[in-house]
């Protein structure tokens, strides 16, 4: 059986290409712990509500007891999720902490009652903490800050040379770096020492030494005081160390340590009848030079590492069944700035991913020097089966006492991958804090581009349907009309009939306006004979008078309406031929006439 | 005194986009996404654009914000569907996802998506529109004149009409406005409007669902295998409109 964990807080938010699973609640454990248990009053501790279980998923924030006695100054949310895969099956470990920072609002014993919570309509609850109040200490050092790693011995910690005073007689507080001039990266180690002649009370530290351009690593933390006998410029002091920091310049240049101030009382007078005067010291401000790294020589591996350093690297296992993940493990051995050293970049092997390290470090101040190992260790995927060869890593280096740079590397590791699945798997996870290297997303553009007013052209387009459609028809229609005047003498003349009798009573008009009175009956004749002709498809005027009575009562016109043509037609001919014999004035004739025309359009059979 | 006034007005509307849209980008690179957001946002009420819906993705897809950033890239890809690098970065979000669509795109519905996605919606209804009174204009020709050259025409811009309506066919489907997206980590998708209702699956940030039916504070959902459910609402949101 072999596991695969990954570690992850949540605002990492790995995510894991998981099929959608129904969640099933598993089992969970629901713990509370606070940071100490003994406080002092008016101090902030910490108290944690941890909810883990296999599976969990939305769990309820947990309810507080009642908390009378304490401030509670806010809450923050973690979360850690493991994933394991045992035999091909994935189970998420997951734990959910609430931190609640909470403050004492009085002296003594004091207990935080159960918290409770309901998941999965079971409540859970925790056993009750106590806490025991004390006055507050006078606090030098903020609590988080490491205490000292090796409890140096007196001997130890005066090994720096003679400091100057800092002016002051009676109490002074000196700063002293073991050397003044490094290259950027190199160990300065600076002392804080307070020297005085009488008793001191009620010491506060009032000014923390500002370390810009350094990492800052504590040796030593005073917890207590331990004073030493010691003679600065013929006059016996008492000493005590106060502070060993080890700084590691991360710029080049000149680059200061700021001043450390601290107050308190001077006691006088004996033990009995003592007065308090008060003080207040600071520290001088150091200088420290610190030189760049050669350009010059440097090597493309060189990924900060100041110091004397040796890399191996090692593989956890060589073969991978199931598309397991192996680990790749780099460790830089030696004593620098192990804090300060980045992971290699690692060659890219075709068909493995390997995902981004994470950093162990196991360090330590043995004679002063910051010394250990920091490990970067990767999960590395197979995507499919084969030998697998991860070649050498080099690592580069700057070694101070020397000046120049060296490389170290590592062999070249192999292993065999089998049966990976398919292109998927539960494993083949990505997140976007947990890159696959040589693939992100396309960067943003800087030129924008604002849309077209498209959406009103769509909007105006609409018309071109209804236009369209239109068009059609009027082609449809337009196509049989003029096909029938092509194949159809009877339809193409009575297509043009009524237009061209128009035509010869608007002549008729201008000619009884010129008063050519002939010419006026003879078009009205014509005109009305013509498109009786066209209308009904005859030779109206080869026709005779009977003839033509004839032909239109067999195109089924009305009988009084022949009669009415033929009265006009014979009056244009009386009115045409004997002039003197005329009956009826030309307007009336021209208004007649064109309803006769009116009148033949509708009447008879096609 | 007022052409000044108008000049300003006209100027200052797009010059206050582009503003916008600057600062957005500088914080963009600065790794401050959620400040990039914001300035896309105000961006956006100055000017529609692909490239603001994109960028906004990318600041999305940088905040982990899965979900956002894939219904922004689907608002880009909307408005220009040949961007080779929205295309892109769609396709990359939506591998992030947890869930995995069950049934993933097929070659043939790929291949009808190219082909159907040529234009943007509103164009592909402008064309689609002046094919239909083309293919009119030639078919009536054709009726008048009767060539064998105009109906020839005239059929083959039927034909393209006939596409083209496909087409709009198409982005109406592909820009429904009941497409949403899941943007919270996990929602868990149940029987019925209610959290006492018994749970069905839990969805991840980033799966593309279709909105069935609405309540005020639950909607009815169903995801692409086919299954469906209801779900808080806050825990979607939708991709057009």
């Amino acid at each position: 059986m072999r596991r695969f964990e990954v570690k992850l807080r949540r605002t990492d938010l790995l995510i894991l290409i998981l099929l959608v699973n129904l969640v099933y609640a598993g089992e969970i454990n629901f713990t509370a712990s606070v940071d100490r248990t003994t406080v002092g009053l008016g101090e902030p501790f910490e108290l944690t509500v941890t909810v883990s279980g296999v599976n969990i998923s939305r769990v309820p924030k947990p309810q507080l007891p009642e908390l009378a006695e304490f401030d509670n100054l806010g809450v923050s949310q973690s979360q850690s999720t493991s994933i394991s895969i045992i035999n091909g099956r994935v189970q998420q470990q997951t734990a959910i902490s609430f931190v609640y920072t909470l403050v004492p609002r009085k002296l003594g014993e004091l207990t935080i009652g159960p918290c409770r919570m309901v998941y999965d309509n079971t409540e859970y609850t925790t056993e009750p903490i106590r806490i025991t109040v004390v006055k507050s200490k006078t606090r030098s050092q903020p609590r988080t800050q490491p205490q000292s790693r090796f409890p140096p011995g007196p001997f130890d910690l005066f090994e720096e040379p003679e400091p100057e005073p800092a002016g002051a007689d009676d109490v002074f507080l000196a700063a002293s770096a073991d050397r003044t001039s490094v290259y950027q990266g190199e160990q300065v180690t600076v002392t804080w020492t307070i020297y005085t002649a009488q008793e001191l009370a009620r010491l506060n530290l009032k000014e923390t030494p500002a370390l810009t351009g350094f990492w800052a690593d504590d040796i030593y933390q005073a917890q207590e005081l331990r004073y030493e006998q010691r003679t600065v410029r013929g006059r016996a002091y008492y000493a005590a160390v106060l502070r060993k920091t080890a700084l590691f310049p991360t710029q080049s240049g000149e680059l200061r340590v700021g001043p450390m101030k601290l107050e308190g009382q001077i006691v006088t007078g004996g033990f009995f009848f003592g007065r308090a005067k008060p003080f207040s010291v600071a520290s001088e401000q150091l200088k420290i030079t610190v030189k760049p790294l050669p350009e010059s020589g440097k090597p493309a591996s060189f990924t900060g590492g100041v110091g004397s350093f040796e890399v191996s690297a090692s593989l956890s296992s060589d073969r991978s069944t199931g598309g397991e993940p192996v680990t790749l493990t780099i460790t830089v051995n030696g004593t620098g700035n192990l804090g300060l050293i980045t992971a290699p970049a690692l060659p890219s092997v075709p068909g493995l991913k390997i995902l981004t390290p994470e950093t162990k470090d196991n360090f330590s101040y043995a004679g002063g020097r910051l010394s250990g190992s920091r490990r970067f260790v990767y999960p590395v995927l197979p995507t499919a089966d084969g030998r697998y060869r991860i070649p050498e890593i080099e690592l580069g280096f700057f070694d101070p006492k020397s000046g120049s740079y060296y490389v170290k590397k590592t062999p070249a590791l192999e292993f065999v991958a089998s049966d990976v699945p398919a292109k998927s798997g539960p494993v083949e996870t990505a997140s976007p804090g947990l890159r696959v290297i040589g693939s992100d997303i396309r960067h943003i553009r800087d030129r924008l581009v604002r849309s077209r007013g498209w959406e009103q052209a769509a909007g105006l387009a609409v018309i071109l349907y209804p236009l369209g459609f239109l068009l059609l028809i009027a082609g449809v229609i337009l196509g049989r009309h003029q096909r029938r005047l092509q194949l159809d003498t009877g339809y193409a003349r009575r297509s043009r009939a009524f237009r061209q009798a128009r035509q010869r009573l608007k002549m008729a008009k201008r000619a009884l306006r010129e008063n050519r009175m002939n010419e006026f009956y003879g078009l009205v004749r014509q005109a009305v004979l013509g498109f009786i002709g066209d209308r009904f498809n005859i030779e109206a005027g080869a026709l005779t008078t009977a003839e033509l009575q004839t032909e239109l009562g067999r195109f089924g016109v009305d009988a009084g309406l022949v009669t009415e043509l033929l009265d006009t037609l014979n009056l244009c001919e009386i009115a045409r031929f004997s002039p003197g014999a005329v009956t009826c004035d030309p307007p009336q004739l021209l208004i007649k006439a064109e309803q006769l025309l009116s009148r033949f359009q509708t009447a008879g059979g096609r | 005194m007022s052409w000044f006034v108008f000049a300003l007005i006209f100027l200052a509307q797009p010059d206050h986009a582009l503003d916008c849209f600057q600062r957005a980008n500088a914080a963009y690179e600065a790794g401050r996404f959620d400040e990039a957001v914001r300035l896309y946002d105000s961006t956006l009420l100055g000017a529609q654009s692909p490239t603001v819906y994109y960028n906004r993705g990318n600041a999305h897809f940088r905040a982990n914000r899965v979900g956002l950033a894939i219904a922004d890239y689907l608002r880009a890809w909307r408005l220009a569907p040949r961007d080779p690098d929205i295309n892109f970065n769609l396709n990359f979000a939506r591998q992030f996802r947890v869930d995995r669509n069950p049934n993933p795109e097929g070659i043939w519905s790929r291949f009808v998506r190219a082909i159907f996605t040529v234009f943007n919606p509103p164009v592909t209804r402008v064309i689609t529109a002046l094919i239909f009174f083309l293919s009119a204009l030639f078919l009536a020709g054709y009726f008048l004149r009767h060539r064998s050259a105009l109906l020839i025409i005239g059929l083959v811009l039927t034909v393209l009409f006939l596409f083209g309506l496909g087409s709009v066919w198409y982005w109406r489907g592909a820009t429904d406005r009941n497409l949403a997206v899941v943007v919270v980590p996990e929602a868990i998708v149940r029987a019925g409007p209610g959290s006492e209702y018994r749970e069905i699956a839990a969805v991840h940030d980033g799966l593309e669902v279709k909105i069935i039916e609405h309540r005020p504070e639950w909607v009815l959902i169903q995801i692409p295998g086919g299954l469906g459910g209801w779900i808080e609402r806050s825990a979607l949101e939708r991709v057009f409109q």
